[in-house]
């Protein structure tokens, strides 16, 4: 789909085709099946991002918490058959210990609730194009290397339009993602937060929530904290998740 | 306490949390089972256990619905058509897909799944844009015009507001279409 299409559709849709274009577009639609399929994609979408109520109610089903599954009920059975009394004793003795581990150890190590909740960003899409076809061609590879998981070769690349312009956000961002993917966290960091300060772009979302995973294999559990609870107070994407790692974290 | 099948309907058309709460308890360790011991995990029960209320709740806004079975028995049949479908589409099991759906109460059903199939991937793109764009997005499809949303969004003028707008939808659009869902269920 070009951009003259795509305009075109979209000024259509917003009824700001005047009569000539209209007519002319009415043509295009009859001869080229694509770009009626196209504008079909458009209306569907826009109905679908006016159901505010489905939206809602899937976020309420996503909140929802499931119910054990069989074995894990068998186990708190079992448990609540035990004698009270040895359950309160062996509780007694062993309370000194036990708020000394929840003290000194959180529930979930950083590590354990990365691999749970760390996923890398698996949405390829050039949104713009500069206007200099050296640097589109490079990232055009780079986000090839990056979607077949070749980190290191898309970083190398990334690291081309970097040199050239430290502010460009795709690069950056998916700069952070690889970085990620190969353990650099620090680095990872400061792609995002390069992301972040840029503040018009389309990844504030998605860098936020990656900058809290730098942050949590960076042993920095505070902010890491900071960075979920402002997620989760928002209105972001992530923020289901975010709360649900800041239950783990606090 | 227990809901009457009708209390159940009229909850999930009212996204009662209540009554959501209830289904879930209620209905969905024996879903999770069917799915568990039919190729599938927790997640996937989890994912289709709430297509199966979206797609009921999006019947009954269409008409009202009178069920002739229990809200059990209707539930699981919705999942299991759903389940079979989703196996058709990993093409994994010959033995359940090639069982055909005998129950007239669920014909209904397919059309209005793979409608809210389409429509689930374009909400979860567009849940993933910025909170602006999203913002932007709705407003001009709530026909404001681009003067008034630049005002509303505190642009500096129409221009901007029209590159932005733009921008974001591009943006939507082609994140849809590269998401590795969109063939099966745009061509569904």
């Amino acid at each position: 789909m070009n951009d003259m299409n795509f305009n075109r559709i979209d000024d259509f849709l917003n009824d700001e085709l005047s009569e000539d274009q209209l007519k002319d577009l009415e043509q295009d639609l009859l001869d080229d099946s694509d770009l009626q399929m196209e504008l079909d994609l458009h209306q569907e979408v826009e109905a679908a991002i006016m159901e505010e109520d489905v939206m809602n109610l899937r976020s309420k089903l996503e909140s929802i918490e499931l119910p054990p599954s069989e074995p894990e009920k068998r186990k708190r059975k079992f448990l609540t058959k035990w004698n009270i009394s040895a359950a309160a004793l062996a509780l007694f003795i062993g309370i000194g210990s036990l708020m000394y581990l929840f003290d000194s150890q959180p529930n979930y190590s950083n590590e354990q609730l990365y691999s749970k909740f760390y996923k890398p960003y698996n949405n390829v899409v050039i949104n713009t194009r500069s206007s200099n076809a050296y640097i589109d061609n490079l990232l055009n590879n780079a986000l090839k290397s990056y979607e077949i998981k070749d980190y290191r070769t898309a970083l190398g690349l990334f690291q081309k339009i970097l040199d050239k312009d430290s502010t460009n956000i795709t690069s950056n961002f998916y700069s952070g993602i690889s970085n990620l993917e190969i353990n650099e966290y620090k680095k990872a960091n400061k792609n995002f937060v390069r992301v972040l300060n840029h503040k018009n772009n389309l990844f504030i979302e998605q860098a936020e929530w990656y900058l809290g995973f730098c942050y949590l294999m960076t042993n920095e559990r505070d902010n890491a904290i900071k960075q979920f609870s402002t997620i989760a107070r928002g209105n972001s994407f992530y923020k289901v998740k975010a709360r649900e790692i800041l239950n783990r974290l606090e | 306490m227990d809901y009457t099948t009708e209390a159940i309907l009229e909850g999930i058309s009212m996204s009662n949390n209540d009554v959501l709460n209830y289904v879930y308890k209620k209905f969905f360790p024996v879903i999770r089972n069917f799915i568990e011991n039919n190729n599938g995990n927790e997640e996937d029960a989890r994912d289709l256990f709430q297509e199966a209320i979206i797609v009921i709740y999006r019947k009954i806004k269409k008409e009202p619905l009178v069920l002739s079975c229990n809200f059990k028995t209707y539930i699981y049949s919705v999942c299991r058509l759903l389940w079979l479908k989703q196996l058709e589409k990993r093409k994994n099991s010959d033995e359940i897909s090639s069982q055909s759906i005998l129950d007239n109460r669920l014909d209904e059903v397919t059309p209005i799944y793979e409608k809210s199939d389409r429509y689930r991937l374009y909400q979860k793109h567009f849940k993933m844009l910025g909170a602006d764009c999203q913002k932007l997005l709705k407003l001009s499809l709530d026909k404001l015009s681009l003067r008034e949303i630049a005002e509303v969004m505190g642009y500096k003028g129409e221009k901007y507001a029209k590159k932005r707008k733009s921008q974001c939808k591009q943006y939507l659009m082609t994140s849809i279409k590269k998401d590795h869902e969109f063939k099966n269920v745009y061509d569904e």
